[in-house]
């Protein structure tokens, strides 16, 4: 695979992940641009990988983690004008309270949000995001258990040994 | 979300998954990385590929097939920018997630028997007339917005029908028309969906072509309860051929050009209702986002034309709105940038046998079934 089959084939997914990752569609494009310039200087390499989106993914995340040259906003465009709106009682009450909980998450630590976006979103295992975030498994269960308490969520099953150290932090 | 009284609402994991999904799909377009990533790599005289479904801009085209419908219930407009990227996401998730596997059957009994149509529910009702302001008077943005949401519950059990026109400069390029029923699902209820998208073929001159039904895509699936992020669902696809595609589908529902495929598989729910939904549309009047700017006639009712104000999602951008004084329901929007115009007319119809019967794919005849 060529890298220009590469982004025009999968940058549309790795848009997507940042944004989840980030909260706002503009900081994600920043940095998928950033780290796409890199991956396309060094495509020799990593077009050769099994799984190069999964690299870009994770490169995507550690640019997240360490990006420090931007002031991030604690909420996502258009969130506070949405939070502060007057509640209609209409069937869209769910809509709102989604946006509240967009807005939370926003103001969790990048790690916690990492791991939630990386188990919420993108469906990996414990050991996948450890992976990825260059962590142990139990740390990640970690960052998960205490994003899911900030926000107030009610697990479906229980946290397996959802170790309170944390990393980073 | 559960909210008991006085207390903050507990939240599922659901919960967070929908909203993760929901700010996914506001990922911008990917052209304006890739122009930037081409930029800095003038110096090696390389040239990127346009992307294969650039997320849409207002007043782009909009891509094709389900995409559409992928966007619903993000309060448009500020996702329907998501629309593309929609397709990709769904195909990652079919790959990447274990229930999305065609091979796993959990759930699919609660899907009706493939190529049935659903039934006309009895009493249905398309929803009545409100009398919120004397024609000719404009009504306030609270009560229009109290009707409009009034009138949006009323079609809870209609078909709703969208089309939609892309032009570019002033040419048609492509057009889209969704069929979903019930226009607005209660969980554990069978969603039925079809979209039929039609373009320009690829590689065709813009100016001159004319649009040909490229794909046809049914989708039915099961409205999750709260805990359920993974449904059952079938897909039917129509791929046509002279398209200028080699093939259509989404992840490894693939479809050459030319046959038609049907799958049936567990995966996470899809939420292919109307978009925008007229309750959105009735918070972003209540909060101002749209002004009134008189009364006219469309399709032959009595209608309001709004106009978004500078507080509105696209500020800046023309983007106009036709509700109907007649049901209150949202009649037609037009948007405009730059070069590029999309109209999007909608319509509430009785869930008839005749209306549903719309629901249904047809297969072209000599078309082989190729999945």
């Amino acid at each position: 695979m060529t890298f220009d089959e590469f982004a025009g084939a999968r940058l549309p997914a790795v848009l997507r992940f940042a944004t989840a990752l980030t909260g706002d569609p503009d900081l994600a494009k920043d940095l998928v641009q950033e780290v796409l310039i890199r991956v396309n200087g060094r495509w020799q390499k990593i077009g050769q990988l099994d799984h190069p989106e999964a690299y870009v993914r994770k490169m995507v995340v550690n640019e997240y983690l360490s990006w420090r040259r931007r002031s991030w906003r604690l909420i996502p465009s258009g969130m506070s004008s949405h939070l502060a709106a007057p509640a209609l009682p209409d069937p869209a009450d769910g809509y709102v309270e989604r946006q509240a909980l967009l807005a939370e998450l926003a103001k969790l630590s990048r790690r916690r949000r990492t791991a939630l976006v990386l188990r919420y979103y993108e469906g990996f295992s414990d050991a996948e995001i450890a992976e990825v975030m260059g962590c142990s498994p139990s740390t990640v269960r970690g960052h998960v258990f205490r994003a899911l308490a900030a926000l107030r969520v009610e697990l479906d099953e229980p946290l397996a040994a959802a170790a309170p150290s944390m990393e980073g932090q | 979300m559960m909210p008991g009284p006085g207390r903050p609402p507990v939240r599922t994991e659901t919960d967070i998954r929908n909203a993760l999904a929901e700010l996914g799909r506001r990922a911008p377009g990917a052209d304006a990385v890739l122009n930037a990533v081409r930029e800095a790599d003038l110096h090696r005289g390389r040239r990127l590929p346009k992307v294969a479904a650039p997320a849409r801009q207002p007043g782009q085209p909009r891509p094709p097939g389900l995409a559409r419908a992928l966007t619903s219930r993000l309060g448009w407009p500020q996702l329907a920018v998501g629309a593309a990227a929609a397709v990709t996401a769904m195909a990652l998730a079919l790959a990447l997630t274990p229930g999305g596997s065609p091979t796993q059957t959990r759930g699919l009994d609660q899907l009706p028997a493939a190529g049935s149509l659903p039934s006309p529910p009895a009493g249905a009702s398309s929803g009545g007339p409100l009398a919120v302001a004397p024609p000719g008077h404009h009504p306030s943005p609270a009560s229009l917005a109290k009707a409009m949401l009034t009138a949006f519950n009323a079609t809870a059990d209609d078909l709703a029908y969208e089309t939609t026109a892309g032009f570019k400069a002033g040419h048609l390029i492509q057009t889209d028309r969704t069929w979903s029923w019930p226009a607005v699902p209660s969980p554990g209820q069978v969603q039925y969906l079809r979209d039929a998208f039609s373009a320009i073929p690829r590689g065709a001159p813009q100016a001159t072509a004319s649009v040909k039904l490229t794909e046809d895509t049914g989708y039915t699936t099961v409205t999750p309860h709260p805990y359920g992020q993974k449904e059952p669902a079938r897909f039917i696809t129509v791929c046509y051929a002279g398209t200028g595609q080699t093939g259509c589908g989404f992840g490894r529902f693939n479809t050459p050009a030319g046959t038609w495929s049907e799958h049936t598989a567990v995966m996470p729910y899809l939420d292919a209702t109307p978009s925008p939904r007229g309750a959105d549309l009735a918070r972003q009047i209540a909060r101002g986002q749209w002004r009134i700017v008189g009364h006219t006639r469309l399709r032959g009712q009595r209608a309001i034309k709004l106009a978004e104000t500078r507080s509105g999602i696209f500020a800046g951008h023309p983007v106009f709105l036709w509700v109907s004084t007649a049901t209150y329901l949202p009649l037609r929007m037009i948007w405009v940038t730059g070069e590029f115009t999309e109209a999007d007319n909608w319509y509430y119809l009785p869930p008839t046998k005749a209306n549903l019967a719309h629901l249904r794919v047809p297969i072209p005849a000599g078309y082989p079934r190729s999945g």
